[in-house]
Protein backbone atom coordinates (compact mmCIF):
# COMPACT_ATOMS: atom_id res chain seq x y z
CA UNK A 1 0.00 0.00 0.00
CA UNK A 2 2.64 2.52 1.03
CA UNK A 3 4.91 1.31 -1.75
CA UNK A 4 2.20 1.78 -4.33
CA UNK A 5 1.52 5.26 -3.03
CA UNK A 6 5.19 6.11 -3.00
CA UNK A 7 5.58 4.79 -6.54
CA UNK A 8 2.96 7.28 -7.68
CA UNK A 9 4.82 10.19 -6.13
CA UNK A 10 7.48 9.89 -8.80
CA UNK A 11 7.03 13.04 -10.90
CA UNK A 12 6.06 12.31 -14.50
CA UNK A 13 8.31 15.17 -15.60
CA UNK A 14 11.37 13.12 -14.66
CA UNK A 15 10.91 10.78 -17.55
CA UNK A 16 10.67 13.53 -20.14
CA UNK A 17 13.57 15.45 -18.64
CA UNK A 18 15.86 12.43 -18.67
CA UNK A 19 14.68 11.43 -22.13
CA UNK A 20 15.36 14.88 -23.51
CA UNK A 21 18.75 15.14 -21.77
CA UNK A 22 19.73 11.72 -23.10
CA UNK A 23 19.13 12.89 -26.66
CA UNK A 24 20.83 16.23 -26.10
CA UNK A 25 23.92 15.06 -24.25
CA UNK A 26 24.51 11.63 -25.75
CA UNK A 27 26.97 12.44 -28.51
CA UNK A 28 29.04 14.85 -26.41
CA UNK A 29 29.16 12.43 -23.47
CA UNK A 30 30.17 9.50 -25.66
CA UNK A 31 32.79 11.58 -27.46
CA UNK A 32 34.22 12.85 -24.18
CA UNK A 33 34.53 9.29 -22.90
CA UNK A 34 36.14 7.94 -26.08
CA UNK A 35 38.75 10.71 -25.89
CA UNK A 36 39.71 9.61 -22.38
CA UNK A 37 42.18 6.73 -21.93
CA UNK A 38 40.82 3.70 -20.13
CA UNK A 39 42.60 1.80 -17.39
CA UNK A 40 44.37 -1.09 -19.12
CA UNK A 41 43.12 -4.33 -17.75
CA UNK A 42 42.27 -7.58 -19.47
CA UNK A 43 38.62 -7.79 -20.33
CA UNK A 44 36.64 -10.33 -18.40
CA UNK A 45 34.72 -12.17 -21.04
CA UNK A 46 31.58 -13.83 -20.00
CA UNK A 47 31.00 -17.41 -21.01
CA UNK A 48 27.65 -17.89 -22.58
CA UNK A 49 25.60 -21.00 -22.11
CA UNK A 50 26.00 -23.43 -25.02
CA UNK A 51 22.34 -23.19 -25.92
CA UNK A 52 22.58 -19.43 -26.40
CA UNK A 53 25.46 -19.97 -28.77
CA UNK A 54 23.38 -22.38 -30.77
CA UNK A 55 20.54 -19.87 -30.88
CA UNK A 56 22.92 -17.14 -31.99
CA UNK A 57 24.32 -19.31 -34.76
CA UNK A 58 20.90 -20.25 -36.08
CA UNK A 59 19.86 -16.63 -36.39
CA UNK A 60 23.23 -15.60 -37.81
CA UNK A 61 22.97 -18.27 -40.48
CA UNK A 62 19.70 -16.92 -41.81
CA UNK A 63 20.95 -13.35 -41.60
CA UNK A 64 24.07 -14.24 -43.59
CA UNK A 65 21.96 -15.80 -46.32
CA UNK A 66 19.92 -12.64 -46.49
CA UNK A 67 23.03 -10.47 -46.76
CA UNK A 68 24.01 -12.17 -50.02
CA UNK A 69 20.64 -11.27 -51.49
CA UNK A 70 21.01 -7.68 -50.41
CA UNK A 71 24.54 -7.10 -51.65
CA UNK A 72 23.90 -8.97 -54.89
CA UNK A 73 21.13 -6.59 -55.89
CA UNK A 74 23.00 -3.34 -55.41
CA UNK A 75 26.45 -1.83 -55.13
CA UNK A 76 26.22 -1.85 -51.38
CA UNK A 77 29.10 -0.66 -49.21
CA UNK A 78 31.13 -3.46 -47.67
CA UNK A 79 29.48 -3.02 -44.28
CA UNK A 80 26.78 -5.47 -43.34
CA UNK A 81 23.35 -4.04 -44.04
CA UNK A 82 21.08 -3.56 -41.05
CA UNK A 83 17.99 -5.72 -40.96
CA UNK A 84 15.76 -2.81 -41.90
CA UNK A 85 17.51 -2.33 -45.24
CA UNK A 86 16.95 -5.89 -46.40
CA UNK A 87 14.47 -6.39 -49.19
CA UNK A 88 11.22 -7.95 -48.08
CA UNK A 89 11.61 -10.63 -50.71
CA UNK A 90 14.40 -12.06 -48.58
CA UNK A 91 11.68 -13.23 -46.24
CA UNK A 92 11.12 -16.97 -46.12
CA UNK A 93 8.56 -19.11 -44.44
CA UNK A 94 9.85 -20.10 -41.01
CA UNK A 95 9.55 -23.86 -41.15
CA UNK A 96 7.35 -26.17 -43.11
CA UNK A 97 6.55 -28.36 -40.16
CA UNK A 98 7.34 -27.07 -36.69
CA UNK A 99 9.27 -29.75 -34.91
CA UNK A 100 9.21 -28.34 -31.43
CA UNK A 101 8.51 -25.06 -29.70
CA UNK A 102 12.17 -24.14 -29.37
CA UNK A 103 13.09 -24.47 -33.02
CA UNK A 104 9.87 -22.77 -34.05
CA UNK A 105 10.68 -19.81 -31.77
CA UNK A 106 14.26 -19.59 -32.99
CA UNK A 107 13.05 -19.53 -36.56
CA UNK A 108 10.50 -16.86 -35.61
CA UNK A 109 13.39 -14.86 -34.14
CA UNK A 110 15.21 -15.02 -37.46
CA UNK A 111 12.08 -13.88 -39.31
CA UNK A 112 11.27 -11.05 -36.90
CA UNK A 113 14.68 -9.44 -37.13
CA UNK A 114 14.35 -9.00 -40.89
CA UNK A 115 11.20 -6.89 -40.65
CA UNK A 116 11.86 -3.18 -41.23
CA UNK A 117 11.82 -0.89 -38.21
CA UNK A 118 8.89 1.51 -38.39
CA UNK A 119 7.50 4.42 -36.44
CA UNK A 120 4.42 6.62 -36.42
CA UNK A 121 2.16 8.85 -34.39
CA UNK A 122 -0.41 6.36 -33.17
CA UNK A 123 -0.08 2.66 -32.50
CA UNK A 124 -3.24 1.02 -33.75
CA UNK A 125 -4.59 -2.29 -32.49
CA UNK A 126 -7.82 -4.09 -33.33
CA UNK A 127 -8.68 -6.88 -30.93
CA UNK A 128 -11.53 -9.34 -31.05
CA UNK A 129 -12.11 -10.59 -27.53
CA UNK A 130 -14.01 -13.68 -26.56
CA UNK A 131 -14.32 -13.87 -22.78
CA UNK A 132 -16.10 -15.90 -20.19
CA UNK A 133 -18.73 -13.91 -18.29
CA UNK A 134 -18.04 -14.06 -14.56
CA UNK A 135 -20.64 -11.65 -13.27
CA UNK A 136 -23.81 -9.96 -14.45
CA UNK A 137 -22.44 -6.44 -14.98
CA UNK A 138 -25.52 -4.58 -13.70
CA UNK A 139 -25.80 -6.65 -10.50
CA UNK A 140 -22.10 -6.43 -9.90
CA UNK A 141 -21.94 -2.64 -10.11
CA UNK A 142 -24.98 -2.29 -7.83
CA UNK A 143 -23.39 -4.54 -5.23
CA UNK A 144 -19.99 -2.86 -5.43
CA UNK A 145 -21.55 0.58 -5.06
CA UNK A 146 -23.54 -0.60 -2.05
CA UNK A 147 -20.38 -1.93 -0.42
CA UNK A 148 -18.48 1.28 -1.08
CA UNK A 149 -21.33 3.36 0.34
CA UNK A 150 -21.36 1.16 3.42
CA UNK A 151 -17.61 1.61 3.76
CA UNK A 152 -17.89 5.38 3.61
CA UNK A 153 -20.66 5.40 6.20
CA UNK A 154 -18.62 3.26 8.58
CA UNK A 155 -15.51 5.38 8.04
CA UNK A 156 -17.42 8.37 9.39
CA UNK A 157 -19.02 6.47 12.24
CA UNK A 158 -15.83 4.83 13.41
CA UNK A 159 -13.25 7.52 12.77
CA UNK A 160 -12.39 7.78 16.47
CA UNK A 161 -12.14 4.01 16.93
CA UNK A 162 -9.14 2.90 14.89
CA UNK A 163 -9.39 -0.72 16.03
CA UNK A 164 -12.98 -1.17 14.92
CA UNK A 165 -12.32 0.77 11.75
CA UNK A 166 -9.50 -1.57 10.74
CA UNK A 167 -11.70 -4.61 11.35
CA UNK A 168 -14.46 -2.99 9.35
CA UNK A 169 -12.14 -2.28 6.42
CA UNK A 170 -10.97 -5.86 6.44
CA UNK A 171 -14.54 -7.13 6.38
CA UNK A 172 -15.48 -4.94 3.45
CA UNK A 173 -12.37 -5.94 1.54
CA UNK A 174 -13.30 -9.57 2.05
CA UNK A 175 -16.80 -8.94 0.77
CA UNK A 176 -15.43 -7.22 -2.33
CA UNK A 177 -13.03 -10.09 -2.96
CA UNK A 178 -15.88 -12.57 -2.57
CA UNK A 179 -17.96 -10.63 -5.04
CA UNK A 180 -15.10 -10.49 -7.51
CA UNK A 181 -14.55 -14.22 -7.29
CA UNK A 182 -18.19 -15.26 -7.50
CA UNK A 183 -19.21 -17.30 -10.53
CA UNK A 184 -22.43 -17.47 -12.46
CA UNK A 185 -24.43 -20.72 -12.33
CA UNK A 186 -24.23 -21.01 -16.14
CA UNK A 187 -21.44 -20.77 -18.70
CA UNK A 188 -21.65 -17.75 -21.01
CA UNK A 189 -19.25 -15.85 -23.25
CA UNK A 190 -19.26 -12.42 -24.80
CA UNK A 191 -17.52 -11.51 -28.05
CA UNK A 192 -16.65 -7.93 -28.80
CA UNK A 193 -14.22 -5.86 -30.84
CA UNK A 194 -12.15 -2.92 -29.74
CA UNK A 195 -9.98 -0.53 -31.71
CA UNK A 196 -7.26 1.36 -29.90
CA UNK A 197 -5.09 4.22 -31.09
CA UNK A 198 -2.35 4.90 -28.59
CA UNK A 199 -0.66 8.27 -28.97
CA UNK A 200 3.11 8.08 -29.03
CA UNK A 201 3.43 11.67 -27.85
CA UNK A 202 3.17 11.87 -24.07
CA UNK A 203 0.07 13.79 -23.05
CA UNK A 204 -1.63 13.49 -26.46
CA UNK A 205 -5.08 11.89 -26.60
CA UNK A 206 -5.47 8.20 -27.30
CA UNK A 207 -8.71 6.75 -28.62
CA UNK A 208 -10.62 3.64 -27.57
CA UNK A 209 -13.52 2.51 -29.72
CA UNK A 210 -15.74 -0.37 -28.86
CA UNK A 211 -17.86 -1.88 -31.62
CA UNK A 212 -21.52 -1.74 -30.69
CA UNK A 213 -22.10 -5.32 -31.83
CA UNK A 214 -21.44 -7.50 -28.83
CA UNK A 215 -22.63 -11.05 -29.02
CA UNK A 216 -23.33 -13.55 -26.26
CA UNK A 217 -22.90 -17.29 -26.62
CA UNK A 218 -23.50 -20.08 -24.11
CA UNK A 219 -21.43 -23.09 -23.19
CA UNK A 220 -24.34 -25.44 -23.93
CA UNK A 221 -28.13 -25.32 -24.47
CA UNK A 222 -28.47 -26.18 -20.78
CA UNK A 223 -26.42 -23.10 -19.86
CA UNK A 224 -28.73 -20.96 -21.97
CA UNK A 225 -31.77 -22.49 -20.29
CA UNK A 226 -30.23 -21.76 -16.87
CA UNK A 227 -29.62 -18.17 -17.93
CA UNK A 228 -33.28 -17.85 -18.97
CA UNK A 229 -34.33 -19.38 -15.67
CA UNK A 230 -32.26 -16.69 -13.91
CA UNK A 231 -34.41 -14.04 -15.62
CA UNK A 232 -32.27 -13.54 -18.77
CA UNK A 233 -30.07 -10.80 -17.26
CA UNK A 234 -28.10 -8.58 -19.63
CA UNK A 235 -24.58 -9.98 -19.84
CA UNK A 236 -23.01 -7.23 -21.92
CA UNK A 237 -21.93 -3.98 -20.47
CA UNK A 238 -23.27 -0.71 -21.75
CA UNK A 239 -20.17 1.39 -22.19
CA UNK A 240 -19.61 4.49 -24.30
CA UNK A 241 -18.47 3.36 -27.72
CA UNK A 242 -15.80 6.02 -28.36
CA UNK A 243 -13.57 7.52 -25.75
CA UNK A 244 -10.64 9.89 -26.14
CA UNK A 245 -8.34 9.99 -23.20
CA UNK A 246 -4.99 11.67 -22.74
CA UNK A 247 -4.06 10.08 -19.43
CA UNK A 248 -1.13 7.69 -19.36
CA UNK A 249 -2.37 4.14 -19.98
CA UNK A 250 -0.67 1.13 -18.53
CA UNK A 251 0.93 -0.86 -21.31
CA UNK A 252 1.74 -3.98 -19.36
CA UNK A 253 0.09 -4.60 -16.02
CA UNK A 254 2.98 -6.72 -14.80
CA UNK A 255 5.55 -4.08 -15.81
CA UNK A 256 4.56 -0.63 -14.63
CA UNK A 257 7.82 0.93 -15.83
CA UNK A 258 7.26 0.04 -19.48
CA UNK A 259 5.59 2.71 -21.58
CA UNK A 260 4.62 2.94 -25.21
CA UNK A 261 7.47 5.43 -25.59
CA UNK A 262 10.25 3.50 -23.89
CA UNK A 263 9.62 -0.04 -25.16
CA UNK A 264 11.28 0.76 -28.48
CA UNK A 265 14.52 1.04 -26.52
CA UNK A 266 14.34 -2.42 -24.99
CA UNK A 267 17.53 -4.40 -25.66
CA UNK A 268 17.88 -6.09 -29.02
CA UNK A 269 20.36 -8.69 -27.85
CA UNK A 270 19.10 -11.92 -26.38
CA UNK A 271 21.27 -11.81 -23.25
CA UNK A 272 20.53 -8.16 -22.57
CA UNK A 273 16.78 -8.63 -23.04
CA UNK A 274 16.79 -11.70 -20.85
CA UNK A 275 18.56 -9.76 -18.10
CA UNK A 276 16.11 -6.89 -18.46
CA UNK A 277 13.12 -9.22 -18.28
CA UNK A 278 14.62 -10.92 -15.23
CA UNK A 279 14.95 -7.53 -13.53
CA UNK A 280 11.45 -6.52 -14.56
CA UNK A 281 10.13 -9.79 -13.19
CA UNK A 282 11.81 -9.14 -9.84
CA UNK A 283 10.38 -5.63 -9.76
CA UNK A 284 6.97 -6.73 -10.92
CA UNK A 285 4.06 -6.27 -8.56
CA UNK A 286 2.92 -9.69 -9.79
CA UNK A 287 6.14 -11.61 -9.17
CA UNK A 288 4.81 -12.98 -5.88
CA UNK A 289 1.84 -14.67 -7.51
CA UNK A 290 3.08 -15.47 -11.00
CA UNK A 291 5.57 -18.09 -12.05
CA UNK A 292 8.35 -16.87 -14.30
CA UNK A 293 6.90 -18.84 -17.20
CA UNK A 294 3.47 -17.22 -16.93
CA UNK A 295 5.02 -13.80 -16.38
CA UNK A 296 7.09 -14.24 -19.51
CA UNK A 297 4.06 -15.34 -21.50
CA UNK A 298 2.01 -12.37 -20.34
CA UNK A 299 4.82 -9.87 -20.84
CA UNK A 300 5.59 -11.45 -24.21
CA UNK A 301 1.98 -10.88 -25.31
CA UNK A 302 2.11 -7.28 -24.07
CA UNK A 303 5.31 -6.64 -26.02
CA UNK A 304 4.24 -8.44 -29.19
CA UNK A 305 1.11 -6.28 -29.39
CA UNK A 306 3.13 -3.08 -28.92
CA UNK A 307 5.60 -1.18 -31.10
CA UNK A 308 8.87 -2.86 -30.15
CA UNK A 309 11.75 -2.90 -32.63
CA UNK A 310 12.39 -5.89 -34.92
CA UNK A 311 15.57 -6.51 -32.90
CA UNK A 312 13.66 -6.69 -29.62
CA UNK A 313 11.00 -8.93 -31.20
CA UNK A 314 13.69 -11.25 -32.38
CA UNK A 315 15.41 -11.27 -29.00
CA UNK A 316 12.07 -11.91 -27.30
CA UNK A 317 11.51 -15.03 -29.40
CA UNK A 318 14.98 -16.23 -28.46
CA UNK A 319 14.31 -15.64 -24.77
CA UNK A 320 11.05 -17.58 -25.10
CA UNK A 321 12.94 -20.35 -26.91
CA UNK A 322 15.16 -20.65 -23.85
CA UNK A 323 12.26 -20.84 -21.45
CA UNK A 324 11.33 -24.30 -20.20
CA UNK A 325 7.78 -25.52 -20.35
CA UNK A 326 6.66 -24.08 -23.68
CA UNK A 327 5.28 -26.71 -26.00
CA UNK A 328 4.16 -26.54 -29.64
CA UNK A 329 0.67 -27.82 -30.32
CA UNK A 330 0.83 -27.72 -34.10
CA UNK A 331 -1.16 -25.70 -36.60
CA UNK A 332 -4.49 -24.25 -35.52
CA UNK A 333 -7.00 -21.74 -36.85
CA UNK A 334 -7.68 -18.63 -34.82
CA UNK A 335 -11.03 -17.00 -34.03
CA UNK A 336 -11.02 -15.02 -37.27
CA UNK A 337 -9.93 -17.91 -39.50
CA UNK A 338 -6.17 -17.40 -39.80
CA UNK A 339 -3.73 -20.26 -39.48
CA UNK A 340 -0.76 -20.31 -37.14
CA UNK A 341 1.20 -22.47 -34.78
CA UNK A 342 -0.07 -22.72 -31.20
CA UNK A 343 2.48 -22.57 -28.39
CA UNK A 344 1.38 -23.33 -24.89
CA UNK A 345 2.65 -22.93 -21.36
CA UNK A 346 1.02 -24.27 -18.20
CA UNK A 347 0.13 -22.04 -15.28
CA UNK A 348 -1.09 -23.05 -11.86
CA UNK A 349 -4.33 -24.91 -11.21
CA UNK A 350 -4.69 -26.42 -14.65
CA UNK A 351 -4.77 -23.06 -16.42
CA UNK A 352 -3.03 -23.06 -19.78
CA UNK A 353 -1.75 -20.04 -21.69
CA UNK A 354 -1.48 -20.11 -25.47
CA UNK A 355 -0.12 -17.98 -28.27
CA UNK A 356 -0.85 -18.52 -31.92
CA UNK A 357 1.94 -17.26 -34.13
CA UNK A 358 1.94 -16.80 -37.89
CA UNK A 359 4.55 -19.07 -39.44
CA UNK A 360 5.48 -16.71 -42.27
CA UNK A 361 5.63 -13.38 -40.51
CA UNK A 362 6.23 -14.39 -36.85
CA UNK A 363 3.33 -12.12 -35.88
CA UNK A 364 1.18 -12.88 -32.88
CA UNK A 365 -2.29 -13.74 -34.19
CA UNK A 366 -4.10 -14.66 -31.01
CA UNK A 367 -3.60 -15.35 -27.32
CA UNK A 368 -5.74 -17.52 -25.09
CA UNK A 369 -6.24 -18.53 -21.51
CA UNK A 370 -7.74 -21.99 -21.15
CA UNK A 371 -8.87 -23.69 -17.96
CA UNK A 372 -9.35 -27.45 -18.03
CA UNK A 373 -9.95 -27.38 -21.78
CA UNK A 374 -12.53 -24.60 -21.41
CA UNK A 375 -11.54 -21.19 -22.83
CA UNK A 376 -11.66 -18.29 -20.37
CA UNK A 377 -10.30 -15.68 -22.73
CA UNK A 378 -9.39 -15.60 -26.39
CA UNK A 379 -8.12 -12.42 -28.01
CA UNK A 380 -7.55 -12.32 -31.76
CA UNK A 381 -5.26 -9.48 -32.83
CA UNK A 382 -7.00 -8.68 -36.07
CA UNK A 383 -4.78 -5.82 -37.06
CA UNK A 384 -1.97 -3.71 -35.67
CA UNK A 385 0.32 -1.04 -37.02
CA UNK A 386 0.88 2.69 -37.33
CA UNK A 387 -1.70 5.34 -38.02
CA UNK A 388 -1.12 9.04 -38.64
CA UNK A 389 -4.41 10.24 -37.20
CA UNK A 390 -6.94 9.08 -34.65
CA UNK A 391 -9.51 7.00 -36.50
CA UNK A 392 -7.21 6.05 -39.40
CA UNK A 393 -6.66 2.35 -39.95
CA UNK A 394 -3.21 1.28 -41.17
CA UNK A 395 -3.10 0.04 -44.74
CA UNK B 1 29.95 -7.22 -27.78
CA UNK B 2 33.65 -7.06 -27.06
CA UNK B 3 34.29 -3.64 -28.53
CA UNK B 4 34.67 -1.28 -25.55
CA UNK B 5 33.05 1.63 -27.36
CA UNK B 6 30.06 -0.49 -28.26
CA UNK B 7 29.79 -1.80 -24.72
CA UNK B 8 30.00 1.68 -23.29
CA UNK B 9 27.39 3.05 -25.70
CA UNK B 10 25.05 0.26 -24.67
CA UNK B 11 25.70 1.03 -21.00
CA UNK B 12 25.05 4.72 -21.60
CA UNK B 13 21.84 4.17 -23.55
CA UNK B 14 20.57 1.70 -21.04
CA UNK B 15 21.30 3.59 -17.84
CA UNK B 16 21.78 7.29 -18.55
CA UNK B 17 18.14 8.09 -17.83
CA UNK B 18 18.16 6.25 -14.51
CA UNK B 19 21.36 7.94 -13.38
CA UNK B 20 20.15 11.40 -14.39
CA UNK B 21 16.74 10.66 -12.86
CA UNK B 22 18.45 10.07 -9.53
CA UNK B 23 20.76 13.11 -9.86
CA UNK B 24 17.73 15.27 -10.58
CA UNK B 25 16.39 14.29 -7.18
CA UNK B 26 19.45 15.80 -5.57
CA UNK B 27 20.41 18.77 -7.72
CA UNK B 28 19.15 21.30 -10.24
CA UNK B 29 19.04 20.31 -13.87
CA UNK B 30 22.45 21.63 -15.04
CA UNK B 31 24.28 20.26 -12.05
CA UNK B 32 22.46 16.93 -12.32
CA UNK B 33 23.44 16.58 -15.97
CA UNK B 34 27.08 17.40 -15.20
CA UNK B 35 27.13 14.79 -12.47
CA UNK B 36 25.63 12.21 -14.85
CA UNK B 37 28.26 12.94 -17.52
CA UNK B 38 31.00 12.65 -14.92
CA UNK B 39 29.55 9.37 -13.66
CA UNK B 40 29.71 7.85 -17.14
CA UNK B 41 33.23 9.13 -17.65
CA UNK B 42 34.24 7.22 -14.51
CA UNK B 43 32.39 4.20 -15.90
CA UNK B 44 34.32 4.44 -19.17
CA UNK B 45 37.66 4.43 -17.36
CA UNK B 46 36.56 1.47 -15.27
CA UNK B 47 34.65 -0.33 -18.02
CA UNK B 48 36.36 -3.68 -17.47
CA UNK B 49 35.68 -3.63 -13.74
CA UNK B 50 31.97 -2.88 -13.82
CA UNK B 51 29.91 -5.25 -11.73
CA UNK B 52 26.81 -6.95 -13.04
CA UNK B 53 24.26 -5.39 -12.84
CA UNK B 54 26.01 -2.05 -13.35
CA UNK B 55 23.16 0.28 -12.34
CA UNK B 56 23.70 0.18 -8.54
CA UNK B 57 27.38 0.90 -9.12
CA UNK B 58 26.56 3.85 -11.41
CA UNK B 59 24.07 5.24 -8.90
CA UNK B 60 26.66 4.88 -6.14
CA UNK B 61 29.21 6.87 -8.18
CA UNK B 62 26.62 9.59 -8.90
CA UNK B 63 25.66 9.70 -5.24
CA UNK B 64 29.31 10.16 -4.18
CA UNK B 65 29.88 12.86 -6.77
CA UNK B 66 26.80 14.72 -5.55
CA UNK B 67 27.95 14.45 -1.96
CA UNK B 68 31.32 15.95 -2.90
CA UNK B 69 29.94 19.04 -4.58
CA UNK B 70 30.87 22.22 -2.71
CA UNK B 71 29.80 24.80 -5.23
CA UNK B 72 26.44 26.22 -4.14
CA UNK B 73 24.94 25.58 -7.59
CA UNK B 74 25.75 21.93 -7.13
CA UNK B 75 24.93 21.60 -3.47
CA UNK B 76 22.85 18.64 -2.66
CA UNK B 77 19.23 19.48 -2.07
CA UNK B 78 16.61 17.83 0.08
CA UNK B 79 14.97 14.96 -1.75
CA UNK B 80 11.41 15.86 -0.91
CA UNK B 81 11.98 19.48 -1.97
CA UNK B 82 13.25 18.23 -5.30
CA UNK B 83 10.31 15.86 -5.75
CA UNK B 84 7.99 18.77 -5.00
CA UNK B 85 9.83 21.02 -7.43
CA UNK B 86 9.58 18.41 -10.19
CA UNK B 87 5.89 17.78 -9.58
CA UNK B 88 3.59 19.24 -12.22
CA UNK B 89 -0.13 19.56 -12.66
CA UNK B 90 -0.13 16.31 -14.60
CA UNK B 91 0.95 14.46 -11.49
CA UNK B 92 -1.97 15.95 -9.63
CA UNK B 93 -4.39 14.96 -12.33
CA UNK B 94 -3.05 11.42 -12.33
CA UNK B 95 -3.23 11.13 -8.58
CA UNK B 96 -6.16 9.09 -7.37
CA UNK B 97 -7.24 10.38 -3.96
CA UNK B 98 -9.89 7.71 -3.68
CA UNK B 99 -7.30 5.04 -4.26
CA UNK B 100 -4.73 6.39 -1.83
CA UNK B 101 -7.05 7.94 0.78
CA UNK B 102 -4.59 10.82 1.07
CA UNK B 103 -3.82 13.71 -1.26
CA UNK B 104 -0.47 14.18 -2.89
CA UNK B 105 0.63 17.19 -0.85
CA UNK B 106 -0.12 15.41 2.41
CA UNK B 107 1.85 12.39 1.25
CA UNK B 108 4.82 14.64 0.41
CA UNK B 109 4.45 16.49 3.70
CA UNK B 110 4.51 13.18 5.56
CA UNK B 111 7.69 12.27 3.68
CA UNK B 112 9.41 15.55 4.50
CA UNK B 113 9.12 14.68 8.16
CA UNK B 114 11.23 11.53 7.60
CA UNK B 115 15.02 11.38 7.78
CA UNK B 116 16.48 12.01 4.34
CA UNK B 117 18.05 8.58 4.04
CA UNK B 118 14.80 6.83 4.81
CA UNK B 119 13.15 8.54 1.86
CA UNK B 120 16.14 7.64 -0.28
CA UNK B 121 15.74 4.01 0.76
CA UNK B 122 12.16 4.15 -0.52
CA UNK B 123 13.31 5.71 -3.80
CA UNK B 124 15.74 2.88 -4.48
CA UNK B 125 13.27 0.19 -3.46
CA UNK B 126 10.20 1.54 -5.22
CA UNK B 127 11.27 3.70 -8.15
CA UNK B 128 14.37 1.72 -9.03
CA UNK B 129 13.23 -1.68 -7.82
CA UNK B 130 16.66 -2.40 -6.36
CA UNK B 131 16.88 -5.41 -4.03
CA UNK B 132 18.25 -4.56 -0.54
CA UNK B 133 21.84 -5.72 -1.23
CA UNK B 134 22.07 -3.45 -4.26
CA UNK B 135 20.37 -0.46 -2.65
CA UNK B 136 22.62 -0.80 0.41
CA UNK B 137 25.64 -0.80 -1.88
CA UNK B 138 24.46 2.44 -3.52
CA UNK B 139 23.92 4.10 -0.16
CA UNK B 140 27.20 2.80 1.22
CA UNK B 141 25.65 1.17 4.28
CA UNK B 142 25.03 -2.37 5.48
CA UNK B 143 22.02 -4.31 4.23
CA UNK B 144 20.78 -4.35 7.80
CA UNK B 145 20.92 -0.55 8.10
CA UNK B 146 19.23 -0.20 4.74
CA UNK B 147 16.42 -2.52 5.78
CA UNK B 148 15.91 -0.55 8.98
CA UNK B 149 15.62 2.68 6.97
CA UNK B 150 13.22 1.15 4.53
CA UNK B 151 11.09 -0.37 7.25
CA UNK B 152 10.99 2.91 9.16
CA UNK B 153 9.99 4.87 6.06
CA UNK B 154 7.20 2.44 5.21
CA UNK B 155 5.92 2.45 8.75
CA UNK B 156 5.84 6.22 9.07
CA UNK B 157 4.23 6.60 5.71
CA UNK B 158 1.63 4.02 6.65
CA UNK B 159 0.97 5.90 9.89
CA UNK B 160 0.51 9.10 7.94
CA UNK B 161 -1.95 7.31 5.67
CA UNK B 162 -4.02 6.08 8.53
CA UNK B 163 -4.16 9.57 9.98
CA UNK B 164 -5.87 10.82 6.86
CA UNK B 165 -8.30 12.35 6.51
CA UNK B 166 -9.60 12.50 10.07
CA UNK B 167 -6.38 13.02 12.00
CA UNK B 168 -4.04 15.97 12.18
CA UNK B 169 -2.46 16.70 8.87
CA UNK B 170 1.28 17.21 8.92
CA UNK B 171 2.27 20.72 7.89
CA UNK B 172 3.72 20.88 4.41
CA UNK B 173 7.31 22.02 4.60
CA UNK B 174 7.44 23.21 1.07
CA UNK B 175 4.70 25.41 -0.26
CA UNK B 176 4.06 24.34 -3.82
CA UNK B 177 4.02 27.25 -6.24
CA UNK B 178 1.08 27.97 -8.46
CA UNK B 179 3.01 26.33 -11.30
CA UNK B 180 3.69 23.06 -9.57
CA UNK B 181 0.28 22.81 -7.98
CA UNK B 182 -1.60 23.46 -11.21
CA UNK B 183 -5.22 24.32 -10.83
CA UNK B 184 -5.85 21.88 -8.10
CA UNK B 185 -5.50 24.18 -5.12
CA UNK B 186 -8.40 26.34 -6.17
CA UNK B 187 -10.65 23.35 -6.00
CA UNK B 188 -9.42 22.37 -2.61
CA UNK B 189 -9.53 25.45 -0.40
CA UNK B 190 -8.95 23.62 2.87
CA UNK B 191 -5.34 22.77 1.93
Amino acid sequence: MTDRLFAQLKPMELEEMTEEAHRRRRSADLAAAFRTPRSARPSRRRIRAPFLLVAGTAAAGVAAAAVIVATGSSTAPPTAPTPSTLPRTARTAIVAKPVDARSFLLAAAATAVREPATSGRYWYLRERTFAKVHVVPGDYMTQIKALLAEEQRKEKELKDKPGELAAQRKEINEKITQLKQSELPYLAFTTDTQDTWRAMKPGAASRFVRDPDVSVTFGSPQDEADWKAAGSPTLTEKRPTTRDDSSERILSIDNPTLTIQNISRLPTGEDALKRRLDTLFKQSPSSARLSRGVYLWQTGVDLMTAPITPGTRSALFKVLAGQDGITAQGRVTDAVGRTGVALSTAGDDGVEFRMIINEDTAELLQYEVVEKGQPLLRVALERMGWADHLGDVPA
Amino acid sequence: MDDPQERFTDLYDRHYRSVLGYALLRAERDAAEDVSSETFLVAWRRLDDLPEPPLPWLLGVARNLLAKQRDSRHRRQALVDRITALTTSRDHVGWDVADHVIDRESALAALSALPEQDVEAMVFATWYGLPPEQAAAVMGCSVRTYNVRLHRARKRLATALRLEPGGTRPQARTTPTAHTAGGRFQENPET
